[in-house]
């Protein structure tokens, strides 16, 4: 029950701005990929061209080998829960139940429920009515209750409080281990939700920065703190994506396939080698002028 | 999942949305009607200026917000619970056609409840002022314009519907130049109101470019203009944008 993506060479312009620029990349089915970029990198509307909201300028998308704007089959793969409500805002949560529940070929109506318990959700309100909070709660029991083999959350936790987050974390761990399905959280809270990530795919102005496992993507950073002198020559010749100088102390972080001696030689010198964060890596890969 | 299996899915939930948007308008429409056309007699001490008059206009021009309704609010749900715009519109052209033969049939007992309410108050049924219905003819006549307008009008409604989401989700457009965009969606219900000679202004119109197609020949016009209409409206379907943040803007 786990739906594989392929992109290929996808563009979405509007006007003169190009909101995705010419990306490719494939998503395997049955695992949880992370979908990072600052604002404005393109995720948004990356995920309303997998959810057939809009057709993209030029490209292709292929659930399963299938585009999924015109086939049923494929479409119906394809579940995405937008950050905003503006789908079914003006609906009783009720109804936002229902119609999910009358469309989705696999919605799990006692999922569904105890879900509305647990974010204790009022099912007589309008959607658009509840707080920033209670909406993304409407959104994350249609996403997880939905099924759907190819699941995408794109800032699913807004407004949600810590606990609220928290559980869902929990629920969507525990429905993706009883229910493997594709998974992908277009998120901001990288430290927070970074740990669920199996592969993570960055996107920067449009294109895409990186794709790589998740593990493979924080073995590939490491900080290095210390004498500057001392700092420098050890990570000569290395690929350095950010740099802090307290006096004559320097903080480093590097990034690449390179770093397999950096312990010895970190060793040699006196330093040690700390791994570095997802969200730090992501902010130093990202900012204006990072080497890609 | 295949496509079969899941066009009678988007069938029920078109069909259970449109039943509800009508619904309440069937049964309040007649009632407030008689309620304020019995106050204005009553006002006017037996005058025969009246809403019954009206009977077989607005229950034809509510299809237009009702197809205005399908597309702003059926199709993004649709699109959004994994339906594709092919099965919106595989299941609103029959539905539409099918709402358009019960508007017909509704208006039918719309001027029976006219005459009944008329018979209880001892006035002259005032709907034939505006329509001739001596013979059983004239009611199988009535019924067809009925139909066939409402048939365009849901046309209508539904090419605004995509006009305006598409107009406003392109975000190039304010509302104000969606909504005049969204003024040629109203040639198939202008048009099928004056080949149908339809009261007040398609006869009107008609009168004054000198069109008379007969009974036959405006029931096939209309026939025509509206199946043309929702194939050009299923057409425009296919690539309507749903949803509103999918634009970096």
């Amino acid at each position: 029950m786990s739906a594989a993506l392929e992109v290929r060479d996808l563009r979405m312009r509007f006007g003169a701005q190009a909101a995705i620029d010419g990306i490719s990349f494939r998503l395997e089915p049955g695992r949880i990929h992370g979908l990072l970029g600052r604002n404005g990198a393109g995720k948004t509307t990356l995920l309303s061209l997998v959810a057939s909201l809009r057709r993209p300028t030029s490209g292709s998308i292929r659930i399963d080998g299938v585009d999924p704007f015109g086939i049923a089959a494929a479409a119906a793969k394809v579940c995405l829960v937008p950050s905003g409500p503006e789908l079914s805002g003006g609906l009783r949560v009720r109804a936002a139940l229902k119609a999910a529940a009358a469309l989705r070929p696999n919605w799990d109506a006692a999922l569904a429920e105890r879900l509305v318990g647990r974010f204790a959700l009022p099912m007589k309100k309008t959607i658009a009515s509840l707080s920033r909070g209670q909406r993304s709660a409407v959104g994350i029991v249609i996403g997880l209750a939905s099924r759907a083999e190819l699941t995408m959350f794109d800032e699913a936790y807004l407004g949600l409080d810590a606990p609220s987050r928290y559980a869902f974390y929990e629920e969507l761990l525990q429905d993706y281990m009883a229910h493997p399905r594709t998974i992908v959280l277009s998120t901001h809270l990288i430290e927070e939700v970074g740990d669920l990530f199996e592969d993570v795919l960055i996107l920067k102005d449009g294109r895409v920065l990186l794709q790589e496992n998740a593990e493979q993507l924080r073995s590939r950073g490491a900080a290095l703190v210390g004498p500057a002198d001392k700092v420098d020559a050890v990570v000569a010749g290395l690929n350095v994506v950010g740099s802090r100088s307290l006096g004559p102390t320097k903080s480093v972080t590097v990034y690449g396939n390179a770093i397999d001696g950096l312990h010895r030689r970190a060793g040699e010198a006196g330093l040690q080698v700390a791994p570095v964060p997802l969200q730090d890596l992501f902010v130093h890969l990202t900012e204006p002028g990072a080497a890609s | 999942m295949t496509k079969s299996s899941h066009q009678p899915a988007v069938n029920r939930f078109v069909a259970i949305g449109l039943f509800r948007f009508v619904i309440w308008y069937a049964a309040v429409y007649p009632v407030v009607v008689a309620g304020i056309t019995i106050g204005l007699r009553f006002v006017n001490e037996g005058g025969d200026e009246n809403l019954w008059r009206n009977l077989t206009i607005a229950p034809v021009y509510y299809l237009v917000a009702c197809g205005v309704v399908a597309v702003a609010t059926l199709l993004p749900m649709i699109v959004a619970h994994g339906g594709t715009r092919r099965a919106f519109s595989r299941a609103a052209a029959p539905m539409f056609a099918g709402l358009s033969v019960i508007t017909g049939l509704y208006v039918l007992a719309l001027i029976g409840f006219d005459a009944l309410v008329s018979s209880i108050f001892g006035w002259e049924p005032t709907v034939s002022g505006v329509v001739e219905l001596a013979s059983v003819g004239d009611r199988v006549e009535l019924f067809l314009d009925t139909m066939l307008a409402g048939l365009c009008a849901l046309a209508t409604g539904w090419l605004a519907g995509i006009v305006w989401q598409s107009a406003v989700f392109r975000r190039r457009l304010g509302w104000i130049p969606a909504t005049l965009l969204m003024v040629p969606c109203a040639i198939p219900i202008v048009a099928a109101e004056i080949v149908l000679h339809r009261p007040p202004f398609g006869a009107d119109f008609a009168d004054a470019l000198d069109l008379d197609l007969g009974v036959a020949g405006g029931a096939i016009a209309a026939l025509a203009i509206g199946a043309a209409s929702l194939a050009l409206a299923a057409y425009l379907t296919r690539d309507v944008i749903v949803g509103g943040r999918a634009s970096p803007a």
